[in-house]
């Protein structure tokens, strides 16, 4: 469990994070979204010790993380472009993080390097990017974290490897309940992933939730009739968003799927659809409930 | 050994001797050049055994090839600091080193060690060399055994403090150019701003005087010039020690600040924020007082130029270091903090110009003096292998009273002129010497131990001539005048004449020659009167008194020292013509 209590974080004048308070249960993947300049890479050195906040806690297992070597020793934080010492290569920065991380499983390495048939000879500064990224995840799940701390772990990788980076972390979720924090600006390339998901713009956390509950919390809702109907009908219900075509009702509504079909049948439809709504759309909504245009805040 | 290996970790040694490992490598051959393989030539060269005189050639190691070996002294160690550390200025790796579950202060050492390792590792090869030579080849005339502890001893102490000294300095600073030019600053430092300071002072302090020989006492407030301008082979053991605890000191402040030093830091010029206001109002005080000087020393005594010199300098150095911490041409909207600053400094300023603290003005009574020193602008150079305290200074009742005097006409009338005027006198020096410009300056011990010291230009000397008079015939004055003269401590050994007229020169060794010298000189001079004492043309001889290996004690010797030519003659050390 990793808990943000009311974390404060400025560079010299400028207000980086607001008071931010967030909680990220054991063996979840955690997407933390927002802009370029929200505040999500702050978040996560902060996370990982790496820098300390000006106020506030942040604490894994109940315990503070910054200087904590009995917290670090199990946890790795990859940042957007992964950092190897120069002119090392696999082996050598293999061997480094064997010295350094306890946890160390030199024949997983071994097998992963079967599977990606990479020489552990060669300069990692040879290679290319989505290689480079390859090797650091290679080397993180090697020294078996218990949490990883993931920066824009997909940007600018293609489809391919993604899918093989994906498919790595999902598997050691499943099989170590590791806990994942994975950092985007892309909605969608976390939807299909993340257990839970925060939303930081300018410092603040917008939002937050479990996508489980999101997606059964709020559905999209086609209505027509056969006679006009006053809006009374919607009275009892949590309207998001409301639109109308001709006679056909297109609605946003928050609640239980049974509620609200008790609600509306009691109004005799002709069409009564019930739609899933893609995550992105959710959000959409669920943001400019709260005052916000989404497509400024996210892409 | 257990505890190293559990507290260094291997792979982060490993990773640090291959990041910085060049330097130990160059630095090691850079010696081996300098010193083994130099003494291996002069062993092999024929030329060398016939044309050296003395054995061994060299007083201690660092004579040989010392300015090789003072350039690494000087680059080495600080190149060293900015290498151990500078993952710490990199964004990238400072973010890595420090997600890795290593404490700070673990981080902190291990770097420390890989650097400081960089430079003990090929000193100890070369002490090494150095020894295996002296068993298996004849070096003796170029050192000894015996000289190589010290060296080696010397050696580590002072790069020792050099390099923890930039290792601090790379916990304030997040960017390693900015560090590099900011630890040679700081080694200069304390020298630098006491001269700006001193130099500011007698511009704005009509009478200023620093000290006796005050610019070779605060040298050694400078490692890096107190190491240029005195051999490390002359170390005392004052010096070992204020090193030693130096270095201990500064290594524990650096340790300190790294584990509170933020990792985002990196790039930026100034790491706490809370320095940035003492660096920018450092580096404009430092400014202000170049920007005075200069065109204070350029305009003459024209005060307007130097209040000009002052604002300009501090706005220039202000706009500076704005611009280094914020890392942006646009800065001038930042001005507020600028007013403020020349608020206070211009009330400093005028302080001083008006001499609110009466400090111009004050003059002891000859009653509160216990002893004063007084001596002009020729006095000075006699006087140089004295300190202060072994000068003999003046008790004379009489004497004393003179000198008050002197100080209280020169105040009144307004004799002297503001010393930097000093330059453009000193073209027109007169040949007579009669009118020529000199200084004065009065030390007052005062009965209640403080000193007062104050030092006059004085353009003429026909000005203050009345007074200067008697103080210069006086016995005490002139006891203190040449010390060297009545110094019983020193034994010359030898004496020798030159006369001014011809090229002709004789000389001898005879003590009891040299001792009726003294005593005739001594004779002769305390009975000469002002004008000979002034007129250096008027000398027929010279006489140089040697002590110890190299140093000399000079005398002249005019025509109405008549004591002295004839025992000149007698000893048939001069010839009559």
């Amino acid at each position: 469990m990793i808990q943000i209590q009311d974390v404060h974080k400025k560079f010299e004048k400028d207000v980086v994070l607001q008071d931010i308070s967030l909680q990220i249960r054991s063996g979840s993947i955690y997407g933390l979204l927002g802009s370029n300049g929200a505040g999500k890479t702050t978040l996560l050195k902060i996370m990982s010790g790496i820098i300390r906040q000006n106020s506030g806690h942040v604490q894994i297992e109940e315990n503070d993380v910054y200087e904590n070597i009995d917290l670090k020793e199990r946890m790795i934080f990859i940042p957007d472009v992964p950092f190897f010492f120069s002119h090392y290569t696999v082996k050598q920065m293999a061997n480094f993080y064997q010295d350094i991380y306890p946890n160390w499983n030199q024949e997983r390495f071994e097998q992963m390097r079967q599977l990606l048939d990479l020489e552990v000879d060669r300069k990692i500064h040879r290679f290319s990017k989505g290689m480079q990224r390859q090797v650091a995840f290679w080397l993180a799940l090697c020294a078996m974290p218990d949490y990883l701390i993931l920066d824009e772990p997909f940007d600018g990788l293609d489809p391919v490897i993604r899918k093989k980076i994906r498919s790595w972390i999902i598997q050691d979720v499943a099989e170590r309940e590791m806990t994942v924090i994975i950092s985007s600006h892309n909605l969608r390339e976390v939807e299909d992933i993340c257990d839970a998901v925060g939303i930081i713009h300018r410092g603040q956390l917008m939002l937050e939730k479990d996508l489980d509950d999101l997606k059964s919390d709020i559905h999209k809702v086609q209505l027509a009739f056969r006679q006009e109907r006053s809006d009374q009908m919607f009275e009892n219900l949590d309207v998001v968003y409301k639109e109308k075509r001709g006679s056909v009702y297109v609605c946003i509504i928050r609640g239980e799927y049974e509620d609200i079909e008790e609600q509306i049948a009691q109004f005799d439809p002709v069409v009564f659809d019930i739609l899933p709504l893609t995550l992105e759309e959710i959000f959409v909504y669920e943001m400019e409930g709260v005052g916000y245009a989404v497509d400024n805040i996210l892409l | 050994m257990r505890w190293i290996t559990s507290y260094f970790k291997p792979e982060v040694m490993k990773q640090g001797f291959r990041s910085v490992g060049w330097i130990g490598i160059g630095y090691f051959l850079v010696l081996l050049f300098v010193l083994p393989l130099q003494v291996i030539m002069y062993v092999t060269n024929d030329e060398w055994h016939q044309f050296t005189t003395s054995s061994p050639a060299f007083a201690t190691i660092f004579d040989i090839n010392s300015q090789f070996q003072f350039l690494t002294i000087i680059i080495v160690p600080v190149i060293t600091g900015i290498f151990a550390f500078r993952y710490l200025q990199l964004k990238s790796s400072a973010d890595f080193i420090h997600s890795l579950p290593l404490k700070r202060g673990k981080l902190f050492d291990q770097h420390y060690l890989i650097g400081y390792l960089m430079m003990i590792i090929p000193l100890t090869f070369i002490a090494v060399i150095m020894y295996v030579l002296s068993m298996t080849m004849d070096v003796g005339t170029i050192y000894q055994m015996k000289d190589i502890g010290p060296w080696f001893g010397q050696m580590v102490l002072v790069v020792t403090l050099l390099y923890v000294f930039t290792v601090l300095i790379g916990q304030i600073s997040g960017i390693s150019a900015v560090q590099g030019g900011l630890s040679y600053i700081f080694l200069l430092f304390p020298y630098g701003i006491t001269i700006l300071i001193f130099f500011n002072l007698e511009m704005l302090l009509h009478g200023y005087y620093p000290g006796y020989r005050w610019e070779e006492n605060i040298i050694q407030w400078s490692p890096l010039l107190q190491n240029v301008e005195q051999q490390p082979g002359e170390y005392t053991s004052a010096r070992i020690w204020s090193y030693l605890i130096a270095s201990i000191v500064i290594y524990l402040l650096a340790r300190w600040l790294y584990t509170k030093r933020p990792v985002e830091a990196a790039t930026q010029a100034i790491a706490f924020s809370q320095l940035k206001p003492v660096f920018k109002f450092g580096i404009t005080f430092c400014f202000m007082l170049v920007g005075g000087m200069y065109f204070g020393y350029v305009q003459g005594q024209h005060f307007g130029w130097t209040i000009f010199g002052y604002l300009f300098g501090s706005l220039l150095g202000y706009v500076l270091s704005e611009m280094l911490i914020q890392k942006t041409w646009r800065v001038f909207h930042q001005w507020r903090g600028f007013l403020v600053y020349i608020g206070v400094s211009m009330l400093i300023v005028l302080s001083l110009v008006f001499d609110w603290y009466g400090y111009e003005t004050r003059i002891p009574n000859a009653n509160q003096v216990d002893s004063v020193l007084f001596y002009d602008q020729s006095s000075r150079h006699h006087q140089s292998r004295y300190t202060q305290e072994e000068l003999p200074a003046i008790k004379n009742q009489e004497v004393k009273e003179m000198i008050v005097q002197l100080h209280e006409y020169i105040l009144e009338n307004d004799i002297s002129s503001k010393s930097y005027a000093r330059t453009s006198y000193e073209d027109s020096i007169d040949i007579t010497g009669a009118f020529s410009p000199t200084d004065i300056t009065f030390v007052y011990n005062l009965d209640n131990g403080r000193k007062i010291k104050r030092q006059y230009f004085i353009p003429d000397r026909g000005a203050v001539e009345e007074y200067l008079q008697p103080i210069m015939n006086s016995e005490a004055f002139k006891k203190l005048n040449r010390p060297s003269l009545f110094d019983d401590q020193t034994n010359y050994t030898t004496a020798g004449i030159s006369a001014n007229d011809t090229a002709r020169s004789t000389s001898t060794s005879n003590q009891q020659v040299i001792q009726k010298l003294i005593t005739a000189l001594q004779k002769d001079y305390l009975a000469a009167d002002y004008q000979t004492l002034i007129n250096a043309q008027q000398s027929k001889y010279h006489i140089n008194f040697s002590y110890k290996a190299d140093h000399l004690y000079s005398m002249r010797v005019p025509a109405s020292y008549t004591n002295t030519i004839d025992v000149l003659e007698e000893e048939q050390l001069i010839t009559q013509e």
